[in-house]
């Protein structure tokens, strides 16, 4: 129980994918101008990241050593192609916004990196376990990013005008410049947090 | 077994479960897609020809038109999609045209990928409306006859001149003052 | 190890008296011209802007390097260029705020993050005029006429636009919108002589890049004169695109570089989204400087080609 609490809290900060590992960088600079957009992506790439995660933890000695990447790219790629279907037959708002982005989740290194590194090495437990945990450290940091873009370009934050009407739109942070300066400002902080905790514990 | 027939037959078994997942839940998904491009449809042609209720597809020399009726069955003019070039991509627009009077009757964009709170206001009423009543005979020139967006000059351009070429072709098969 | 009396270096030995704090100083004291001709077409406002803008500069600079834990430099002037360079691309009608958060950027991500002077790649108050105009386009296009303060376009927004042209006289005095340090071209164009005749300023960077966009615009079929005089050509001939730390350092390099820079900034003025692209070329040079850095290295006096 223990090793599972631990490998669910591994992906929310520790390995965090976005601001540890820097990996999955195309959706998260690509999609987060609003809060909202990174909850929906954070939650359809936690949804295939847990799904995939487990079926390839229960399939781990039956998939060959040589065909594993085909076998873990079929089966990303279907549940991804799921999600992509439903999400356009039942919200059709967030699809359009999302577009193309939620058919390259198959190619969000996150996903990849977690089935070779992690879920086809470990019991099924421990793989959706870690799963869960990097799906909700993506969507909490990709949640985080739009959440900073939308108040400071649009005024707003998950649709609600927060700044007031007459706010100045910061027109940058909804360009893809913004989300690079706001991806290494974010970054610049996390490190210090992380030095800074690093250096207590030393000192205790 | 041997390991080259075992891989073959791992991949063959993957393959099939998917085609076999995916085959089900589009056919679960798709009407629901379906629908939603229907109702957009429907709804955009709505916008552009006020007072439509149902609306018959034409198709005229390569074109796609829309003939809005009202309940009576009185025509309301015809909706057709057009295309300009904006700062980030193409616009898709609707635009409402009623012949008889050889004016546009309304414009909504369907879909483009301007600058956020710049170029994108192009979708806002403020913009849009100022297109209803306006004569096809019109130069569609940024800043002359058509009014652009503080900022943005490039997106109401591209809206502009998408409408007036499309007119251009449009008002051949549909002739100002004639029926339709 | 204070018992050694001799200290051991490597070449060169001889100091030429130059400092980057002298340099930088004569730097802002060209730019005081133009600075003062923006202040006189357009009142108060102008002067404002210059001295919050270098305020912040300096402020931005003091405090990274403080945080950073770093020796504080900030009196070597160049955060002063900085600043008053920014103010100087920027329209006298920009709210003071904004242009404060364009020498933080301009300082902070232009120049502090890459590790202080001399490790930019990109000219820092190009980086901070940049930032603005995309982030406030609506504040930083809205131009005003001088003396009267009324809300009017430049000249190359009415070519470009209207295809009104504009009096060449006024253009050369300064008597026209635009940004605040750029409309008098008779100002930059003494202050740029100036860093000439001192040295500082390389005369084949400016020459290459306003000999270019003459000779293009006129094989184009446009009015050369107008394209030199108006917009920020000449402010950015002189003072920008010949920053010592973000353009070549050989002399076959800076013509390359001022040729490649004049060409762009004729394809956006005349085909471009954007009425003025000068910002944009030395920029896009920038990015090529460590290129034609090495393409145009030297041979070593005595050095035999070998193949």
């Amino acid at each position: 129980m223990y090793q599972l609490v631990k490998d669910f809290l591994n992906g929310l900060w520790n390995e965090n994918p976005t601001f540890r590992m820097i990996i999955g960088m195309c959706p998260t600079l690509a999609v987060t101008t609003a809060a909202m957009n990174g909850i929906a992506m954070g939650l359809a790439t936690t949804f295939v990241l847990v799904f995939s995660s487990l079926l390839i933890s229960l399939l781990r000695n039956f998939i060959p050593a040589k065909v594993r990447i085909p076998c873990f790219i079929i089966v990303i790629a279907t549940f991804v192609t799921v999600v992509d279907l439903f999400m356009a037959a039942y919200f059709p708002a967030i699809h359009k916004i999302l577009g193309l982005f939620v058919p390259l989740i198959v190619v969000n290194c996150t996903i990849m990196a977690r089935a070779e590194a992690f879920a086809s090495k470990v019991t099924p437990p421990r793989a959706v376990a870690d799963a869960l945990g990097m799906g909700l450290g993506f969507t909490w940091a990709i949640t985080l990013i739009g959440a900073v873009r939308e108040l400071m370009g649009s005024g707003t934050l998950f649709g609600y005008h927060v700044l007031g009407e007459g706010a100045t739109h910061w027109v940058i942070m909804l360009l893809p410049p913004g989300a690079f300066i706001t991806m290494g400002i974010l970054l610049g902080i996390m490190n210090v947090i992380t030095r800074k905790s690093a250096r207590d514990i030393q000192c205790h | 077994m041997n390991q080259y027939a075992r891989m073959i037959v791992v991949l063959l078994i993957f393959s099939v479960l998917s085609g076999a997942v995916l085959a089900f839940s589009y056919e679960i998904a798709n009407p629901k897609i379906q629908e939603h491009a229907m109702k957009n449809l429907e709804e955009s042609i709505k916008n552009v020809l006020p007072g439509t209720t149902k609306y018959e597809q034409v198709e005229k020399e390569g074109m796609t038109f829309y003939l809005g009726l009202d309940d009576q069955g009185n025509k309301k003019g015809i909706a057709f999609k057009a295309t300009g070039q904006g700062f980030g991509g193409p616009i898709e627009m609707m635009v409402g045209y009623d012949p008889k009077e050889g004016k546009l009757t309304g414009l909504q964009i369907l879909s483009m990928a301007e600058t956020p709170g710049l170029g994108a206001r192009i979708q806002e009423p403020a913009f849009t409306e100022q297109f209803k009543g306006k004569s096809v005979n019109d130069p569609f020139e940024p800043k002359k006859d058509v009014q652009v967006i503080t900022g943005a000059t490039i997106s109401p351009a591209g809206v502009a001149s998408g409408i007036k070429s499309a007119l251009e072709k449009v008002t051949k098969i549909y002739p100002v003052g004639g029926d339709y | 190890m204070s018992q050694y009396k001799f200290l051991i270096t490597s070449s060169p030995h001889i100091h030429s008296g130059e400092s980057v704090q002298k340099i930088m100083f004569s730097v802002a004291g060209a730019l005081l011209l133009p600075t003062l001709a923006g202040v006189y077409f357009f009142g108060t406002r102008a002067l404002i802007l210059v001295i919050t803008a270098t305020l912040a500069a300096v402020a931005t600079e003091a405090i990274f390097q403080k945080l950073r834990g770093k020796p504080v430099t900030v009196w070597d002037g160049s955060a002063i260029v900085t600043g008053m360079l920014l103010a100087l691309n920027v329209t006298p009608a920009l709210p003071v705020w904004m242009v404060v958060v364009g020498s933080v950027v301009a300082i902070g991500l232009g120049k502090m993050i890459y590790g202080g002077l001399g490790m930019n790649p990109f000219n820092p108050a190009l980086i901070g005029r940049v930032f603005l105009t995309v982030t406030f386009p609506v504040q930083m296009t809205t131009w005003i006429n001088p003396v009267d303060g009324t809300t009017g376009a430049t000249p190359l927004a009415l070519m470009k636009m209207q295809g009104v042209p504009t009096d060449y006289y006024k253009l050369f005095i300064g008597n026209v919108g635009g940004c605040l340090g750029e409309t008098s071209a008779l100002a930059v164009l003494v202050g740029g002589l100036y860093l000439i005749y001192k040295g500082y300023v390389d005369w084949r960077i400016p020459v290459s890049y306003i000999g270019t966009v003459a000779v293009l615009t006129f094989i184009l079929g446009k009015d050369p004169i107008f394209h030199i005089l108006a917009g920020g050509l000449l402010l950015g001939a002189f003072f920008m695109a010949t920053d010592m730390v973000t353009t070549p350092v050989t002399k076959l390099g800076r013509i390359i570089f001022g040729i490649g820079a004049g060409i762009f900034v004729v394809l956006i003025r005349l085909y471009g989204g954007y009425p003025e692209g000068v910002s944009f070329s030395i920029l896009l040079m920038n990015a090529f400087t460590p290129i034609i850095n090495r393409l145009t290295v030297p041979r070593i006096y005595g050095e035999v080609k070998t193949r």
